[in-house]
């Protein structure tokens, strides 16, 4: 045996690094080999050593140290640990589910420590020591420490934004105090975020919002938490363009299949291909207007408006679904016949993957002031008002990618099943598409001059906008060298640049 | 409404994992090392290092004040059986 802990051990003007320090006393009761001990050390301490602490339980003066809840050693002054707890643990080795019994011991920092080494004590003879390479071989000492705080949120960077629609915003919250691991989770109108779609950062310091909608105008909050507490910052958001409408006139015809939208074929040969409408480029949103006409879904006379609302006849039924087609999805309205749309990019559907069929008997309400649909997803239009008939235009929202609106009509046979049934439907609804087309913001450049050996101009910025600057020594040249970049602030951009750079160049500002 | 309410079971969890050993309330994992853990070796020492290896002395985390262990593993000080950190 090595160590010998029975008979009570003092070293005296031992050191570590420039510091002196004694040994400690260890109790004389049983199987004290081999204890782990530590130091809380002040590498700047050069005077006498503390005098050794005294942990022996036969003398009077301390309890067993095992059994100490807590202790305030003086710094370099060895201290024992043993395995941190207030009752002698059996050897451990499943350290993630095993619950030791007792109390944690807590060991008070004394001033002046900025280090702690640790050690096996009190072995007068480490040359024996085995040291195998597994990791039952070695103490792991697991440190637990109560550095943190509650957070506190000192600032979120760009609260109050407004930002053009289509480009990107954020979002960034800033702390002055809090204790890891930190979590944080984004809110919008009370619903948690999470990342996805135009989403990123959602349970970061950053939420960074892309391809902007109006929709994303609204209030947004962060709860940043923590074991000590948590706090809360609001930052608002509103989403804006200069734009103008495309606008268009189309005839959907009662046996337009919706399921034919960017596919080859139809899933019913008796109906036709729904209407295709291609979207500007920067398109944001659709309305659908002036919607008018019934058709008929069963030859008998009788008519559905573009809502599914049976006007005259009747036995339709109060719901209806279509189920999904070639990578378009299937869609559930409340009653039948309905006036839908998919929005799809330049690519054909995957006529494996549809989207998830959307469900607007028991689950969407058709009420919506603004909807946004996935791509390749069938959405309920009907007449593009609130109410049936009346009330505020919708607003359909355009998904990322999307180049392509497509107009058609949700059938089945007996209304419930896989698309099909438009043999014996008839009639046409007509319909004014608007589409809000986002306005590219033109560049002037303005106070264009030499400053000393400086050349400089600026341009007006709008808030949220991204500006590149590229340059180029020939006005006429194919490709431009890229100068810098910077996002809008609402304010001017002013560019310098030394004047000793050559001949003469040319600049120009490009708007995404 | 049904995010809120499994962000407050996260949090719940977190408190939870961090007094599954028994470490008292505002005592947490410490950045003293990775993932909190430093691994003393059968042969390291607290002392001069004459007589096994100094153990390298590692900074105590900024503002902290008290520090909490849970020793785990064992080392061989005879060649024989492993013994735990008492």
């Amino acid at each position: 045996m090595a160590a010998n802990l029975q008979t009570p051990y003092d070293w005296t003007a031992t050191t570590y690094g420039t510091s002196t320090y004694k040994g400690v006393f260890i109790g004389a009761t049983t199987g004290v080999d081999p204890a782990l001990f530590g130091i809380f050390l002040n590498p700047a301490f050069t005077g006498k050593a503390p005098d050794s602490a005294n942990f022996r339980s036969d003398n009077g003066v301390m309890p067993d140290p095992r059994t100490l809840p807590s202790y305030a050693p003086l710094a370099n002054q060895p201290v024992y640990i043993g395995d941190g707890y207030t009752t002698n643990n059996a050897y451990v080795t499943n350290v993630d589910t095993y619950v030791p019994p007792g109390t944690i011991q807590t060991y008070t920092i004394p001033p002046g420590a900025t280090e702690l080494v640790l050690g096996i004590g009190a072995d007068q003879d480490m040359s024996d020591n085995v040291n195998a390479a597994n990791t039952n071989s070695a103490f792991q000492v697991h440190v637990f420490d109560d550095s943190g705080s509650a957070p506190v949120i000192a600032s979120i960077s760009g609260a109050g934004t407004a930002a053009l629609a289509l480009q990107t915003a954020a979002f960034s919250v800033m702390l002055s105090a809090g204790g890891a691991p930190i979590h944080y989770q984004w809110y919008f109108h009370g619903t948690a975020l999470q990342d996805g779609g135009n989403v990123a950062g959602s349970q970061s310091n950053t939420l960074t919002l892309s391809w902007l909608q109006y929709g994303n105008s609204g209030l947004y909050q962060v709860v940043v938490s923590n074991e000590w507490g948590t706090a809360t910052a609001n930052a608002t958001l509103g989403v804006y363009a200069t734009g103008h409408f495309f606008t268009t006139n189309v005839t959907v015809a009662g046996n337009a299949e919706i399921h034919g939208a960017g596919n080859a074929g139809l899933p019913d040969s008796s109906g036709v291909e729904p209407v295709l409408i291609n979207l500007p480029a920067n398109s944001l949103a659709v309305y659908i207007t002036n919607v008018s006409g019934t058709i008929s879904l069963n030859g008998n006379g009788g008519q559905n408006d573009a809502d599914g609302v049976v006007v005259s006849g009747g036995g339709y039924p109060a719901w209806s679904y279509s189920g999904p087609y070639g990578g378009i999805s299937g869609i559930k309205i409340p009653g039948a016949g309905a006036l839908v749309g998919v929005y799809e990019p330049a690519t054909a559907p995957a006529s494996s993957t549809a989207p998830d069929t959307a469900d607007y008997y028991s689950g969407i309400p058709t009420n919506f002031t603004a909807l946004l649909p996935l791509l390749y997803q069938t959405f309920f239009i009907g007449d593009g008002l609130m109410g049936d008939g009346g009330g505020s235009a919708q607003l359909f929202q355009i998904p990322q990618g999307a180049t392509r609106l497509f107009l058609g009509i949700p059938d089945a046979g007996s209304f419930d099943g896989p698309p099909g049934g438009y043999s014996d439907n008839s009639g046409a609804f007509t319909v004014t598409v608007k589409v809000l087309v986002a306005d590219t913001p033109s560049v002037t450049f303005t106070n264009v001059q030499t400053s000393g050996t400086n050349f400089s101009f600026s341009f007006p910025t709008l808030t949220g906008q991204s500006y590149t600057v590229e340059t180029s020594t020939n006005i006429g040249a194919g490709s431009w060298t890229y100068y810098t970049n910077v996002t809008g602030n609402g304010s001017g951009f002013k560019v310098t640049l030394p004047s000793n750079q050559g001949g003469a160049r040319f600049f120009r500002v490009e708007v995404p | 409404m049904n995010s809120n309410t499994c962000n407050v079971i996260a949090i719940g969890l977190l408190a939870a994992a961090a007094n599954l050993h028994g470490q008292t309330a505002g005592f947490h994992v410490s950045s003293i090392s990775t993932n909190g853990i430093l691994k003393v070796q059968a042969t390291d020492t607290y002392y001069d290092g004459n007589n096994g290896t100094l153990f390298q002395a590692v900074p105590l985390p900024p503002g902290a004040t008290h520090l909490q262990f849970r020793v785990t593993g064992g080392v061989i000080t005879d060649g024989s059986q492993p013994a735990n950190a008492l």
